[in-house]
């Protein structure tokens, strides 16, 4: 239709995608780089210890020498994967316990309801550490104690919106036409929860990652021989003092604009998704 | 002297920018040629079905349309064109919306609450004196006004819409669809509160897709089809079976009612993305011609009513 | 076969009823109205006839030449079409996929509803109310449905709609020997489509 040029080039949903995917091929391109990074090119070299940040190395060095760039990235690419099996995990068992809840009903559901509670009155760092010595640390202590508190404020809203079709009226015919639970839960609530889903699963990301920095920067995490960004951070703690910013100042930086960048494509993701604002 | 009427649509046409699938974009026209007049006193029945357009013409004229909607055509309150910004003026003050849906409720406040909003000036036992008053003509429990709208019925959540916006001291008064749901008795309470309404001097645009109550009240009526008007007729003409009438749509629409004969013609309104390009009824007309498909027919003024076809007479 | 109301009570609060002590029955091929006052509890009643929510007291049973029938879990033979279409389909399926969730019906059946092909293909979303109502009615016109209640199934329509959906809905109801209640305010469309009305305020105080 000739119509169409009067509106702009881009609208809202083309610069949504856009940001999105730009967004996304940062994500893929750093935690792929980040698992070809071997070793060796983290080798200790003392000829080039604390150099400042310029063009022979962006980042700088650190104390024994080791490129600041590659360590950042590194780490960054063990905190994101970290981050997306714990919210992938978590995702999971918030479908299975959000749509379990108000079809199975009564003590089932009553079951759901008072672990959520139960897990969201407790501060969360707390039982993270917790938890995390509990299975001796490491990448499977932080994925296992991230995701037991991770999972409650999804279960939450999915619960919510399965409890708002089981009331519906074509759900409710649905059984009159002699479908099963089953079917009813597959067929029609699925297809409803799952952008609550992939939403869930992004916006669980950055509350993932950065708590692995911190747990680990506690010492708790990680074990200080991996190159984490919480192991980073850490450490550097020693040099700040003496005027050695960057050590710290790179990889916090790339922490906080990769957790950004995660959230600002869950909201994308929310947007694009909502038929609602499908116009425009 | 012809009197300038209140409230005027000229030629109104109103679209949406939607996205199909991914980034493909397509303007959707959803009212093609939109005209009516409303005068003080006057009840004006807008009759459509339901995908005709109707509640967009209200929202329209309230200036709530959504953002990706877009106007053109002329649409004149005592004489002057509104802009957007004279319509958030004048809305809730001096034109107000009676909605169609119990969703414009507002869920947190109390039944008695939400009528008072209109009720500005009084003092709150005069408030409370008058929602009493307004709550007991409809047959509701004085309690009522303690409801959350959650507790409401239907048919009761349909007075309350009522009562809130018949309460306020508007000059023109838009109802959308409000008569679905009510019984008999508070249905021709309801009526009886809309003719009293205009009897003081205020302009009612009734929107609805009951002839049945259009033709109990209203002094005119609007026939919409397919995002335009078809036929302005007088009520008097849908008397004997509809022989006064101008449009065959109209004639067809009469001769469906449970009263009359109940006779269905067939087919099914065009969706806005497919309408015709000649005369939007063409393709269900009985007495369509060649130059009926060929272009949409100018709207004339025929035996006190006005038209959209060229073979009225 | 017969659609029987037994003694049906129902209320949400205790001490108050909605529904009281109400009976009725309606045979197959038989075309039943109802009509009570707004708040009576048409609607709840309705969805208790159609198994949606269990009645406080008494109960409704099918009923083949005096006896009582058992009812299984499967399809139930008394379908329900309520006022508004747009909240009885689901709005993530398309119109094909909800045309056939019990089998898709006969292709003279989608004609006779003036169901055009490319409606198929298109969301709920998509196509008016009165477009709707024509899919959830021969949706509900499954050979296993043997009573059918309309509650307030036209009201939200245009009159050349509902006398479309009406006749097509009254012919199969004859030919396949379907009992119909027909619920609503209408007194006009109740005395034309009904050899039967029951006026439910009738034994109220």
């Amino acid at each position: 239709m000739k119509r169409e040029k009067h509106f702009t080039a881009l609208g809202i949903r083309e610069k949504t995608m856009l940001s999105t995917a730009v967004f996304l091929a940062v994500f893929i391109l750093v935690m792929t780089f980040g698992i070809f990074i071997t070793e060796d090119q983290l080798m200790v070299d003392l000829e080039q210890t604390f150099i400042q940040p310029g063009s022979g190395h962006l980042f700088g060095t650190d104390w024994v020498g080791r490129d600041m760039l590659l360590r950042t990235l590194k780490g960054l690419s063990i905190s994101m994967r970290i981050g997306l099996l714990s919210s992938l995990i978590s995702a999971a068992a918030a479908a299975l316990l959000g749509i379990m809840g108000p079809v199975f009903g009564g003590i089932v559901d009553k079951a759901v309801s008072w672990l959520i509670d139960f897990v969201l009155a407790v501060p969360h760092t707390i039982i993270i550490i917790l938890i995390s010595l509990a299975c001796g640390g490491g990448f499977k202590g932080i994925v296992v104690g991230i995701t037991c508190t991770h999972w409650t404020s999804l279960t939450r809203v999915i619960r919510a919106e399965v409890l708002q079709i089981l009331n519906a009226e074509y759900t409710q015919l649905s059984r009159q036409f002699g479908k099963s639970r089953w079917y009813i839960a597959r067929e029609h609530m699925f297809p409803h929860i799952i952008p609550q889903l992939v939403v869930g699963v992004v916006l669980v990301f950055p509350h993932a990652i950065l708590h692995e920095a911190s747990i680990t920067f506690l010492g708790f995490g990680l074990p200080a021989h991996e190159p984490a960004i919480g192991v980073i951070l850490s450490e550097s703690m020693k040099y700040l003092t003496s005027g050695k910013w960057w050590l710290a100042f790179f990889p916090g930086l790339c922490l906080v604009l990769i957790s950004l960048m995660v959230d600002r494509i869950g909201k994308n993701l929310e947007k694009l998704l909502d038929s609602s604002s499908a116009h425009n | 002297m012809k009197k300038e009427p209140i409230l005027k649509v000229e030629n109104l046409e109103l679209s949406f920018s939607q996205y199909t699938q991914g980034l493909k974009k397509r303007e959707l026209t959803v009212i093609t040629n939109l005209d009516l007049e409303v005068n003080e006193g006057e009840i004006l029945a807008v009759v459509g079905s339901s995908g005709s357009g109707k509640s967009l013409l209200a929202h329209a004229v309230m200036g709530i349309l959504p953002y990706n909607a877009r106007t053109r055509g002329k649409i004149q309150y005592q004489g002057r064109e509104l802009s957007q910004t004279d319509k958030e003026r004048l809305r809730g003050d001096e034109i107000v919306l009676i909605p169609q849906s119990v969703n414009y409720l507002d869920p947190l406040l109390k039944v008695g609450q939400q009528i008072a909003i209109s009720l500005k000036n009084e003092t709150r036992e005069q408030q409370e004196e008058i929602i009493d008053h307004i709550l007991g003509r409809y047959g509701l429990d004085p309690s009522v006004k303690n409801y959350y709208p959650f507790q409401l019925s239907g048919g009761m959540a349909r007075k309350v819409l009522l009562a809130t916006a018949l309460t306020s001291s508007a000059k023109v008064i838009i109802a959308d669809e409000p008569t679905p749901g009510l019984d008999e008795a508070s249905l021709q309470e309801v009526l009886k509160d809309f003719r009293e309404i205009a009897d003081s001097g205020k302009a009612i645009l009734m929107i609805t897709h009951d002839i049945h109550a259009a033709l109990e009240i209203a002094d005119k009526i609007a026939i919409f089809y397919a995002g335009a008007t078809l036929e302005l007729a007088n009520t008097e003409d849908f008397a004997r079976g509809g022989e006064e009438l101008r449009h065959p749509y109209t004639k067809a629409l009469c001769r469906a009612l449970p009263g009359e004969s109940f006779e269905a013609i067939k087919g099914t309104q065009p969706l806005s993305s497919e309408l015709p390009e000649g005369c939007l009824f063409s393709d269900r007309c009985p007495i369509c011609t060649e130059e009926c498909r060929r272009a949409r027919p100018q709207y004339r003024s025929i035996r006190g009513g006005k038209v959209r076809c060229i073979h009225a007479a | 076969m017969r659609l029987r109301a037994n003694q049906i009570t129902f209320g949400y609060k205790r001490g108050s009823t909605v529904l009281e002590d109400v009976n009725f029955t309606v045979d197959e091929g038989e075309v039943l109205g109802l009509t009570a006052p707004s708040g009576y509890g048409k609607s709840t009643l309705a969805k208790i006839l159609a198994g949606f929510v269990k009645p406080l007291q008494g109960e409704v049973c099918l009923e083949a030449d005096g006896k009582k029938l058992e009812r299984g879990k499967g399809y139930n033979p008394v379908q329900l079409i309520f006022q508004h279409p747009e909240k009885a389909v689901n709005p993530k399926w398309k119109m094909s996929r909800v045309l056939s969730e019990v089998g898709m019906p006969p292709g003279e059946l989608i004609e006779a509803a003036g169901i055009k092909k490319e409606w198929m293909s298109r969301w709920p979303a998509e196509l008016s109310g009165g477009e709707l109502q024509r899919f959830c009615v021969i949706r509900a016109l499954n050979p296993k449905t043997r009573f059918l209640i309309a509650d307030e199934m036209t009201t939200m329509l245009d009159a050349i709609t509902q006398a479309q959906i009406w006749k097509l809905v009254l012919s199969y109801a004859e030919e396949h020997q379907m009992g119909v209640v027909v619920i609503s305010h209408d007194k006009e469309l109740v005395k034309r489509l009904c050899t039967r009305v029951v006026d439910l305020a009738a034994g109220m105080p």
